[in-house]
């Protein structure tokens, strides 16, 4: 909590004012790295800003970009609708969650890339299997923080509430979910971190469409701009996500500064 | 039983009806982590009158906050019965509980803590707004409805804490070592703001604590606890009301203090192993 208020305490603007510097910094090092590297390898940022505006205008990039937003976002809205009610179900019901943990934490452990053959053999190459490796690849941290948040319901409280008179569900609601929230939301960033990556995972192993497509066209051909346009595009969707996470927490996390 | 015959009339305005507590035979075991069972209450028989201010002392695991427990209804008695007025204790508004730490519910301000204990109740909105607000003004809160727990000093959660007890105007009002977290100086104010709401409601209290002074201070008996069990119950007639800056001058103070210090040196020597009154009891030593 120390930590949280320092970190509250720094001027919103200073932090941006520093992101702009580091910004500067890393756009002045990419463009002594082009310089100094052979120009097939790293191309320089004006390069790479043309290549962005070609690939704008002929609408390959904006294509392909719906095309991966559709994949990611879709993925991930399943992964958020099948996790957090299983999450909390498990949490809610003791024995249900000690049965089935192990299948989720075994689950979480494989790596995800395993099951590809087996998705495109059930799933076949279309939006369906993308969705289902975004989905799978999102989920079980989803599951194991909101599980773990339930699970983690501060006893002190509980026992308040009991002493109030709060009926069972009446503590489960007022005080076992809200006291989850900053858990799940630890694992919807985790899960969107890692929905992204399966994103081009999918991309890449199933019909090649989207920004992993363009990634493996560009990558294979060496064709280095419109490659990092790809790159920067993925940090762009990256940054929005997370940051789009962590304003939802900032509001739903409010009462602790 | 009657009350306490130092208090005065104008008690009887008080809204709640009055209702004592009382244990017979009262024993609670728990099983510990190798199965073993482990006895934190013993044969308590105990009558608390109602509109009693009774202080409960004794060192660290002698069973005082599982008597608390039990006669708040949060745990049942494994033998013996406990009555609250006539009937065995249900957690619920009727009867406050204040706990160490406050409890507070950090999501929630402090008129959302405080309304808690009456969301149960099929209460309107505007009723339960208008009890809420009426219960902050009483414990000097009015203009921190809007505050978050994260935002207020210890002293100020303590009150948040004491009106949502008081909310449902209890008869039957239990504090677990509620100033122990406090400085000094907070402390004392507390003591002096519980007592002139005692006189006001008038609620049976049952009040925990580790320091001698507190308890000559505030109640009107003593119950001294060890082991599990009540080892002595000391009256405590000094007038009242009490405040905790002249309390301390009257010599019956000294001698009931004197008294119970006796009876704890009894019980050192008696048990040297044991967890003993915490440090704030040496604070009481230094000072006395
Ligand atoms: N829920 C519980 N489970 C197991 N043991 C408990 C529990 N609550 C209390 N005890 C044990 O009972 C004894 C009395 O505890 P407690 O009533 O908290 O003492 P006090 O409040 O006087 O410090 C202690 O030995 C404690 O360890
Ligand atoms: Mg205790």
């Amino acid at each position: 909590m120390a930590r949280r208020s320092e970190h509250a305490s720094a001027s919103p603007w200073l932090i941006a004012a520093m992101r702009l510097g580091v910004l500067a910094l890393l756009m002045l090092l990419w463009a002594v790295a082009a310089d100094n590297v052979s120009r097939n390898i790293i191309p320089s940022p004006l390069e790479t800003f043309e290549a962005a505006r070609r690939l704008w205008a002929d609408g390959r990039l904006p294509t392909a970009l719906g095309a991966s937003l559709v994949t990611y976002l879709g993925g991930f809205a399943l992964a958020v609708a099948f996790a957090l009610p299983l999450g909390i179900v498990m949490g809610a019901f003791g024995l249900l969650g000690r049965t089935i943990e192990i299948y989720v934490y075994a689950l979480a452990a494989t790596p995800r890339v395993a099951f590809i053959p087996l998705i495109i053999l059930t799933l076949g190459l279309g939006i369906e299997a993308k969705l289902f490796v975004v989905f799978l690849g999102a989920v079980m941290p989803i599951i194991i923080n909101t599980y773990a948040g339930v699970r983690q319901a501060d006893p002190d409280l509980v026992e308040m509430a009991r002493s109030a008179g709060a009926s069972r569900s009446r503590i489960f609601r007022a005080i076992v979910l809200p006291g989850a929230v900053p858990y799940v939301l630890a694992g919807l960033r985790i899960g969107a971190t890692i929905g992204l990556i399966n994103t081009v995972v999918a991309e890449l192993y199933t019909a090649v469409t989207g920004l992993g497509g363009l990634l493996a066209l560009y990558g294979n051909t060496f064709r280095m701009a419109e490659y990092f346009v790809i790159v920067l595009t993925l940090a762009a969707i990256g940054v929005v996500v997370t940051e789009v996470l962590r304003l939802l927490e900032l509001r739903l996390t409010r009462w602790s500064n | 039983m009657s009350h306490s015959p130092s208090v005065p009339d104008a008690i009887h305005r008080s809204t709640s009806r009055g209702r004592g507590i009382r244990f017979s035979g009262v024993s609670k075991a728990f099983t510990v982590g190798n199965g073993a069972r482990t006895s934190a209450v013993r044969e308590v028989d105990l009558e608390i009158a109602e509109r009693q201010f009774v202080a409960l002392i004794g060192p660290s695991g002698c069973g005082k906050s599982t008597l608390l427990r039990l006669a708040d209804g949060l745990l049942e008695p494994d033998t013996g019965r406990i009555e609250i007025g006539d009937a065995p204790p249900r957690p619920g508004p009727a009867i406050g509980m204040v706990f160490q730490n406050f409890r507070l519910i950090p999501w929630r301000s402090v008129a959302g803590n405080v309304g808690f204990a009456l969301e149960g109740q099929s209460l309107d909105r505007t009723e339960l707004n208008h009890r809420v607000q009426a219960q902050l003004e009483q414990v000097g809160l009015a203009g921190w409805a809007g505050h978050y727990p994260a935002q207020l000093s210890g002293g100020m959660r303590q009150r948040v804490a004491l009106a949502r007890a008081l909310i449902g105007r209890p008869s039957v009002l239990l504090m677990d070592e509620p100033f122990a977290s406090l400085d000094a100086q907070t402390r004392e104010l507390m003591q002096d703001d519980l007592l002139a709401l005692w006189e006001r409601q008038h609620p049976t209290v049952l009040f925990v604590t580790h320091s001698v002074d507190e308890a000559l201070l505030l109640a009107d008996r003593v119950i001294v606890m060890g082991g599990g069990a009540v080892l002595e119950d000391l009256r405590v007639d000094l007038p009242r009301p009490r405040r905790s800056t002249d309390a301390r001058r009257a010599t019956e103070y000294g001698r009931l203090r004197e008294h119970l210090w006796s009876r704890i040196r009894d019980l050192v020597l008696a048990d040297p192993t044991s967890a003993f009154f915490g440090r704030h009891v040496q604070a009481d030593r230094e000072r006395g």
